[in-house]
């Protein structure tokens, strides 16, 4: 057994360094975090087929045998309707809400915007495209963002692929633990994005105790952007950690760079949970479109997939006029530990740094 | 139920019908000005009864059971009828 108490099982099973895992949409982080001894997981989801795959070629030239992966946030529901259906459901004062903030904010109708994105039984076959992708390309691990993953397990550990699935409640990590997934992310409510309503110090130590004596890996998520987190999700039983939010400020993000320094200038609570984007909560950076959905008189934001229907040209308007107060990006709480905008490289000797300090400190040892 | 698309059949198991479930459900969400042109996932959760009907789609096979007399939904939820993955549905009579 290794005295170095960050080289976990994780390390010895994938071949990576140091027990971090980053996820990141941008194909730049993960080849530079990979490098860097951690894991680089490309967040998949959204993307074409054709550019997925263009991205794990890219990622593969630069990291060789390295260990990398993509997430694809495999569906875990739908409902029947179509597009013509769904847009009669809503209604017309919430038209005139959208409609008067336009004209109130100068906010322009987009020009060309694309309505795409599958519904009902469509999102089954766009994920199995992806998934095709992942395949054909032979990505060393498929981590499922969202549904469970256990469908493809049999052929994706046939194809000598690893599968790794993140949850949000006991009960999830349960059914993937049972079903043979390689690594359980359990992910506190305090990360970005939507992960459900358990923290962070309370699912991780009862999933690693799910996960004793099978052959499944727990990593912690949630709120973790430095070495403090990192050895404390150590102690937890974790064999390391999986990190989003610190890598949106890192030199190789395509975050564009105001909400690079809005997420360096951000506390804690400035990433807030809001359903004004998709009608589910998603934690954000707070801004003045999660605002305007708060203000006196301010109807409810609809339920998805309605909202995103009603505020789809709006937001790309927004987008396209670049109105930097009103746009945003998904954030964890971890948001409060970025203090600059950094290789990402520099942020995994850091963290890797840091809680070695900590283990030191635990074991007596005087810390510079 | 829903029409069979070219990778899906749909199919009626009487075993199922009115057994009372859970299910933890959810799917992506892509905008371009508030998640950088990515997606993000949405989670939520039901509670209802099976109607019976089983949705299987594709190889290896993804099985799916859609649950109705729903009393537990997400906020607004304004659907009938909801298809979740077998995997994150919990019996409530285990």
């Amino acid at each position: 057994m290794s005295s170095n108490p960050l080289h976990t099982r994780l390390c010895d099973e994938y071949g990576c360094e140091v027990p971090v895992v980053a996820f990141a949409h941008t194909k730049d982080v993960i080849a530079a975090v990979t490098n860097a001894g951690g894991i680089g997981i490309l967040g998949g989801a959204g993307r074409r087929p054709e550019d997925l795959r263009s991205d794990i070629r890219w990622i593969r030239e630069r990291v060789g045998n390295r260990p990398f992966g993509v997430d694809l946030l495999v569906p875990a529901s739908f409902v029947e309707g179509n597009r013509e259906d769904l847009e009669s459901m809503i209604p017309q004062g919430h038209r005139d809400f959208v409609a008067g903030m336009m004209k109130d904010n100068n906010i322009p109708a987009p020009v060309g915007s694309e309505r795409r994105g599958a519904l009902g039984p469509g999102l089954l076959r766009a994920a199995r495209e992806q998934l095709e992708v992942l395949f054909e390309e032979n990505v060393p691990i498929f981590a499922s963002g969202l549904g469970s993953p256990a469908f493809v397990s049999e052929r994706a550990h046939a194809a000598g692929m690893k599968v790794w699935g993140l949850v949000g409640l006991p009960r999830q990590a349960r059914r993937q633990i049972e079903a043979g997934v390689d690594v359980v992310i359990a992910q506190g409510s305090d990360s970005g994005g939507h992960s459900g309503t358990v923290g962070t110090f309370t699912l991780v130590p009862e999933v690693v105790a799910m996960a004793e004596g099978t052959k499944t890996l727990v990593l912690c998520g949630g709120g973790v952007s430095g070495g403090r987190h990192l050895a404390a999700a150590i102690a937890m039983g974790a064999a390391g950690v999986w990190t989003g939010t610190v890598w949106l400020a890192t030199h190789e993000s395509e975050t564009e760079m105001f909400l690079k320094q809005r997420l360096v200038d951000s506390q804690a609570e400035d990433a807030i949970q809001s359903r004004a984007m998709s009608g589910k909560p998603i934690r954000q950076l707070r801004s003045k479109w999660s605002d305007a959905w708060k203000q006196p008189g301010a109807p409810e934001p609809l339920p998805m997939p309605l909202q995103p229907m009603l505020v789809g040209d709006i937001m790309e308007g927004i987008r396209q006029a670049r109105m930097e107060d009103w746009m945003t990006t998904p954030a964890g709480q971890s948001v409060v530990g970025i203090h600059a905008i950094r290789p990402a490289a520099d942020v995994v000797y850091s963290m890797v740094e840091e809680a070695m300090d900590q283990f030191d400190r635990m074991a007596g040892v005087p810390v510079a | 139920m829903t029409p069979d698309g070219p990778d899906e059949t749909t199919w009626f198991d009487p075993s199922l019908l009115g057994r009372g479930v859970t299910a933890d459900g959810g799917a992506e969400f892509k905008d371009a000005a508030h998640t950088g042109g990515y997606a993000v996932a949405s989670r939520e959760s039901f509670k209802g009864r099976l109607t019976g009907w089983r949705l299987d789609q594709g190889d290896p096979l993804w099985r799916w059971l859609e649950i109705g007399d729903l009393v537990d939904t997400p906020q607004d939820f304004d659907s009938a009828t909801v298809w979740c993955e077998e995997s994150y549905i919990y019996f409530l009579d285990e």
